[in-house]
Order: structure tokens, then sequence, then C-alpha cells
């Protein structure tokens, strides 16, 4: 017995799809989400990526509030309305350093090198890192809220200013987390990129307003305090938190966060288009 | 006709020495590394000094002594705490290389990497130290002690350099993993560090935090050594701070000896 199978021919030959140079934006925040999957991925096979964000803003709250807390405010529950907006700034920012050294050895693995050759978006492989680790910033904000309210903290904004609060520092460290993403694609040592950023940090975080009021500082350090962008970030933080007021402190952070993603974002791709 | 010549072994000195070479070759090979460990402290002094000042103020501290007087023996004692994670990091990184199981195959005694490593630190102590205290008085630092004063504190804190380079090189030798001991060194750091009257009087913390004090050697390097900065310093203080150093040093070498024999003894 034979069958015949009917052949079905179209009238011309099939159109190649036409080569595109450029991606749709609506392709490129396809391939960001998949790439930030991808690093949800990574945190779920090895958990131990969050100590840092679990155990980091437990022992920086205890230990900064109970140490200065009776020192600089006589008793630690009128240091916390101070401390805790400041520790949260604080925490989730130099928890975004995390995100250039991981970019900064998955580079000398050889990944991205695999990622160049996909026909995907060119910002997808560093955009989808950097979201991914929101989820990291999301649990260093809860757990600071926690281990104050667990002191005796009582936000005076409530839910809404909590919330607004919390989402502003994530923005924030999102936004700066592009400079620490350039300085994985440049530099040659993740060990480099964490000691160099630290040395960044330390300063911006500490001549600011996050642990003491700036009027108790020496002059010099009061002119660098009023325009260090972390001081406006605390008290944007700390009137959300504390009053629920939107004040000018929030636009200016929010304004800074745009600036700094405005910049770094294409920087941070052309380096690495040229680097990687 | 061939010659053989008996080439005697070298003396546990002169091992001892070219370990102690290898491993200050080592961090000198590390510029940045070495920059950090060496200005971080002075970064820490400079900023803690003028951002913390108004602790000065608050109660339970000393009477008619600047906080910069306060401040710096403790970021002396401090400093060597932060260098003892590096020597962690250092130890783990050896690990990670394959170093420790060609150590293992010479004819040396186990413990002579781990003697090299506490004098490379106890080197480093010194230079942190004379540059902290260069930067101390830059920043309006006065020391009250006597000459014998000068002498204690210095063996205090080599004393305190030997105990953390010690439980750092430890806890890299057991981990073994640098990204690994960086973060448990961090873990460790931070109690030692804070959990003292290093930046602010003990009187104003809580009572669970200044019972945990009194075990601390952090702690306790710390009190001998603002006493001797200004010259308040007992024999009592002084014995107390090297007791305690002296003390986890012991714990943290029987560790290894005391597994070595487990081992053996399950062997048998």
């Amino acid at each position: 017995m034979t069958t015949t199978l009917e052949s079905r021919t179209h009238a011309g030959p099939q159109p190649i799809p036409e080569a595109r140079n450029r991606i749709s934006l609506e392709q490129s925040v396809a391939n960001t989400l998949t790439m930030a999957y991808r690093g949800l991925l990574k945190i779920k096979h090895n958990p131990e990526q969050l100590f840092d964000v679990v155990v980091q803003p437990i022992i920086f709250t205890l230990m900064f509030t109970y140490i200065f807390g009776g020192a600089i405010s006589g008793d630690v529950a009128s240091y916390l309305p101070i401390i805790i907006p400041g520790i949260l700034v604080q925490t989730v920012i130099t928890t975004s350093i995390v995100t250039g050294t991981q970019l900064r050895e998955d580079m000398d693995k050889g990944v991205f090198d695999r990622f160049k050759s996909l026909p995907i978006a060119r910002i997808a492989p560093l955009s989808g890192a950097l979201l991914a680790d929101v989820v990291r910033y999301g649990i260093a904000t809860t757990i600071t809220f926690a281990v104050g309210i667990a002191m005796g903290y009582r936000p005076g904004g409530g839910v809404v200013g909590v919330v607004s609060a919390g989402a502003l520092v994530i923005v924030c460290a999102f936004s700066i987390s592009w400079i620490f993403a350039l300085m994985g694609v440049l530099m040659s040592k993740a060990s480099s990129v964490q000691g160099i950023s630290m040395l960044i940090l330390f300063p911006l975080t500490f001549m600011s307003t996050a642990f003491v009021p700036a009027d108790t500082m020496p002059g010099w350090m009061q002119a660098f305090v009023n325009v260090n962008p972390v001081s406006h970030v605390v008290t944007a933080v700390r009137e959300l938190v504390n009053d629920g007021h939107f004040g000018v402190h929030v636009v200016w952070s929010l304004l800074g966060a745009a600036v700094i993603v405005a910049i770094m974002a294409p920087l941070t791709v052309r380096t690495y288009m040229r680097k990687a | 006709m061939t010659t053989t010549t008996a080439i005697g072994r070298p003396s546990a000195f002169d091992q001892l020495a070219a370990l102690t070479v290898r491993n200050l070759r080592t961090s000198a090979r590390v510029p940045q590394l070495l920059m950090f460990s060496l200005t971080m402290p002075m970064a820490m002094l400079v900023l803690f000094s003028q951002v913390f000042r108004s602790v000065a103020a608050g109660p339970g501290f000393p009477a008619g002594v600047s906080y910069i007087v306060f401040l710096t023996p403790a970021m002396l004692a401090v400093s060597t705490v932060m260098a003892g994670t590096n020597a962690g990091v250092s130890a783990a990184i050896d690990h990670t290389n394959g170093l420790h199981d060609r150590f293992a195959a010479l004819p040396m005694r186990a413990a002579l990497p781990g003697v090299a490593r506490t004098i490379n630190e106890a080197v480093f102590t010194l230079a942190r130290a004379a540059l902290l205290g260069i930067a101390a008085v830059a920043l309006g630092f006065e020391f009250h002690g006597t000459a014998g004063d000068a002498v204690a504190a210095v063996l205090v804190l080599v004393v305190l350099a030997g105990a953390m380079s010690a439980l750092f090189g430890l806890i890299g030798d057991r981990l073994r993993r640098p990204d690994v001991v960086q973060f448990a060194g961090m873990m460790v750091m931070m109690p030692l560090m804070f959990v003292s009257s290093a930046f602010a009087p003990i009187e104003t913390m809580p009572g669970w935090m200044q019972a945990m004090a009194t075990v601390n050697p952090v702690a306790h390097a710390t009190d001998a050594l603002r006493g001797h900065v200004l010259g308040t310093a007992t024999a009592g203080d002084t014995a107390a701070a090297l007791a305690a150093a002296i003390g986890l040093w012991a714990l943290v070498t029987a560790v290894p000896i005391l597994t070595r024999l487990i081992r053996s003894a399950r062997g048998r």
C-alpha cells in the first residue's frame, strides 16, 4: 500500500525576515525581564547570596542604635526616628555594591560573551541583572523596618509613608547601582570593584544626615553634608516615614535618580559593548 | 664520578623567616589592598571624630577629654580587628591556590605558616598605628601618658593583632572560600568592634551589651589603650587586656590541635 503525501507548494519563494539592526522598546523590555528572571533564578539556587541583605540590616540597626542612641539622643527611643531612616538608606545603598561585583564575576566567567552573540537588546543583560537586585533591596528595606519596629519604633507617617519611603529608597538604590555596574564593567577584578565602591560610599553615607543632625558637625563638613545627595535621600525618607510628608527632598531624590540613570545607563552599555 | 652534596634541612627559624618574607611580599604585591587596609582606619578616624563628636557632650563621657583623644586609641584596636579579616581572606586565598597543600608536603612544622601570618600582621599593625597617630595629631590628639604607657600600649596592640590574626586565620582555614570568609569575618568583626567602649561610653549602652563587653578582648584592649593614652591606666587594665587577647589566641590555636588529635584518635 502506498501513501501519497500531498505536497503543499507556495506560488513564490518564502520571504526571508528582514534583518534589523534595532530592537523595539517592547522587545528590550521583554529581554530585560528575561534576564531579570535569570538573576532571580541565581538567587533561588544560591540563597546564601541573600545573607548580606538579611544579616547586615539587623546588625547595623542594632549596633548603631544601641551604641549611639544613649550617647547622642539620651535614650534609644528618641534616637529611633533619626537612625532608622538613616540605616535604611545606608544599608540599601551599600547593598547595591553587590550588583557591580556580581556583574564583574559573571563577565569573568564568560557568560556575557554568550549574551553578546544573542539577538537581544544590548542593555538587557545589564538592566536585567540590576532589576533582579531590586528584590535584594526590597528584602533589606523590609528587614530594616521590621527590626526598627521590634525595637520600639513607631513611624508617624503610617503605612503610606513607610511604603513610599521604601519605594523611594529602592528607586534610588537601583539608580546608584548603575554607577557600580559601570565600575564592574571597567575594572578587572571583583575585589577591586568592592574596595573602590566602599571607599566612595563610606564618606558619602557617613558625611550625611544619616546618623546625626548636620548642625552637630564642624562647619567644613556641614557644607558637604548639605549638598550630599545621600543627605537629600535620608531627609526625604525621614519626612515620609515620620510625618508622611512628600516634600522637596523627595522631588530632588527622584530627579537625582533619573539623572543618574539617564547618564550612567547609556555609558555603562557603551562601555560593556566595547570592553566585555 | 658523581658527587652528592648533603644539604641540611633549614632551621625552623630560617623557614619562619622565609615564610614571613613571602607574606610581606604578597601583601606588597597588591597595592590597592595594602593602601585600603592602611588608609581605611585613617578615613574612619577623620570621619567618626567629626561626625560623632556630639557624643562628647552626651551622658557618661569622661570630663575634660576631647572626642579625638577618646576615639584614637579605640581606632587603633578597631583597625587591628579590621586587618584581621584581611588575614582571614588571605588564608582562604592561599587554600584556594593550593598553597597549604604544598606546605603540608614540605618538611616543616605545621604551625609555622600561622606564626608567619601573625608576624606579618604585627608589622602592619605598627605601620597602621604610626599612620593613625599622624592623622590623630593633625586632628588635635595629645598623648598624656608616659614612655612606659607608650610601650605598654604597643604591647597590647601587638598581642591583640596576634589574637585577631589567629582568629580570622582559623576562619579562613576552615571556610576556605574567600567570599564566604569575607562575609563570616564581617559577622565576627562587627560585634567585636561595636560591643565595646570604642565609639561611645559603655555606660550609655543597654545592660546586655555591657555584659557582652566584659568578655570582648577588643573592649578590654580599647579600655587599656585609652588608659595609656590618658595616663590613667593601671597594671590591672593592661593585664586584663593582655589576658583577654592571649586567652582568645590560646583558644583559637587549640582548636586545630584538638581537631587533629580527635581525627588521629578516630583513625586508630
